[in-house]
């Protein structure tokens, strides 16, 4: 009977094959059980189908839209980021890394020591902890750290503002 | 002429800055978010403020809606996800209250229930009656399936679970709803005897 109920379920959303739709068909000619199970289910999926949608009460939407009104307008992304943005920030990164290869690539000693023999090249050594490079090195940190700060200044901003809001 | 708008184009004006369009999109949902929030926390109360929660929520992410489903599905992830977040807490919150409490509330409602007159019943009161008595997540695929007219495939898609899942558990709802509504009528007839 339990299968039976399934198959009749079925059946009233439309999810049976041909074969069960003629079992269901001949059932309900022939088998006086099934029918009443059949009207009793098809009763109930009428009823359901038939429920009307709950009411909220009659300020929800103003109620809503005033929150809404206080919300910043939701942006896509792509209009937060231009295209020019991200292509710049590419630039900019392709273009270092080229100046620094080409530094390095005039600054390498080449020798060769007979026609035969490979090329040989020494890598120029750079003085860490010469004045100058002492300097970017602390220059970059102190930059670092300064972004990090504001990110996490950022951060903790928007978590509280989100927090404050959703207890109003 | 509003009403024949589209979801989709209501959701690009909202993003073009016309806030005022999403007061249609509310006004076309807000009935069916409503309704569900309130087959899951059985309270109108707290079903408002899920649904209130849940279209707020659905504002700040409307950018991230894909279209690649239909916009109330999406809107009812978020109704489901919204309301498991508030009943967890709640929870959470009411862990506290004891027993006597719930014991008073529970006398209330049924006493308040016998006290209907069994004639001004009609079939539909004893069905949403039984939908009541279901766990919330056999009353939650029944409204999706029969008023949110979603598929099996799109119930899966909002609950976050496997369609197969979804026709097996509908299957099960259904058969204890029957035999709720059946509970429901046989106590009816006692009460009348």
């Amino acid at each position: 009977m339990n299968n039976f109920e399934q198959i009749i379920w079925n059946y009233l959303d439309g999810h049976v094959s041909v074969e069960e739709k003629k079992l269901i068909e001949q059932l309900l000619k022939s088998d006086a059980e099934f029918l009443s199970l059949f009207e009793e289910i098809k009763s109930i999926h009428l009823q359901i189908s038939a429920l009307d949608l709950d009411e909220p009460s009659m300020s929800f939407g103003r109620n809503l839209m005033e929150k809404i009104q206080l919300e910043h307008s939701p942006v896509p992304q792509k209009s937060l980021l231009g295209k020019w943005f991200i292509n710049g920030i590419a630039v900019f990164f392709l273009s270092a890394i080229l100046f620094v290869l080409g530094i390095l690539f005039f600054k390498i000693e080449w020798s060769q020591s007979s026609e035969t023999d490979w090329f040989e090249f020494t890598i120029p050594q750079f003085a860490l902890d010469s004045s100058s490079y002492s300097f970017l090195i602390n220059l970059f940190v102190f930059v670092d750290i300064i972004v990090v700060l504001y990110f996490f200044d950022v951060f903790f901003s928007k978590r509280i503002k989100s927090k404050n809001d959703h207890n109003l | 002429m509003r009403d024949d708008k589209s979801d989709i184009d209501l959701i690009s004006q909202v993003l073009q800055g016309d806030k005022m369009a999403y007061a249609q999109i509310i006004k076309q949902h807000q009935r069916f978010v409503f309704t569900l929030a309130l087959r899951f926390s059985k309270c109108r109360e707290d079903a408002e403020e899920i649904a209130q929660d849940s279209f707020i929520k659905a504002f700040r992410a409307l950018h991230t809606f894909k279209q690649n489903s239909k916009f109330s599905t999406w809107l009812y992830s978020i109704v489901y996800t919204t309301t498991m977040t508030f009943l967890r807490k709640k929870r959470l919150d009411t862990q506290s209250i004891d027993d006597e409490t719930s014991l008073i509330q529970l006398e209330a409602y049924s006493s308040d229930h016998t006290i209907i007159d069994v004639e001004h019943k009609s079939k539909m009161q004893f069905v949403n009656l039984a939908i009541s008595q279901l766990s919330t997540i056999d009353a939650a695929i029944i409204t999706l399936f029969y008023q949110g007219e979603q598929s099996l495939e799109e119930i899966a898609q909002a609950l976050g679970m496997e369609s197969n899942t979804v026709k097996v558990k509908l299957h099960r709802a259904r058969q204890r709803l029957r035999e709720k509504i059946e509970g429901i009528l046989k106590q009816e007839v006692r009460d009348l005897l």
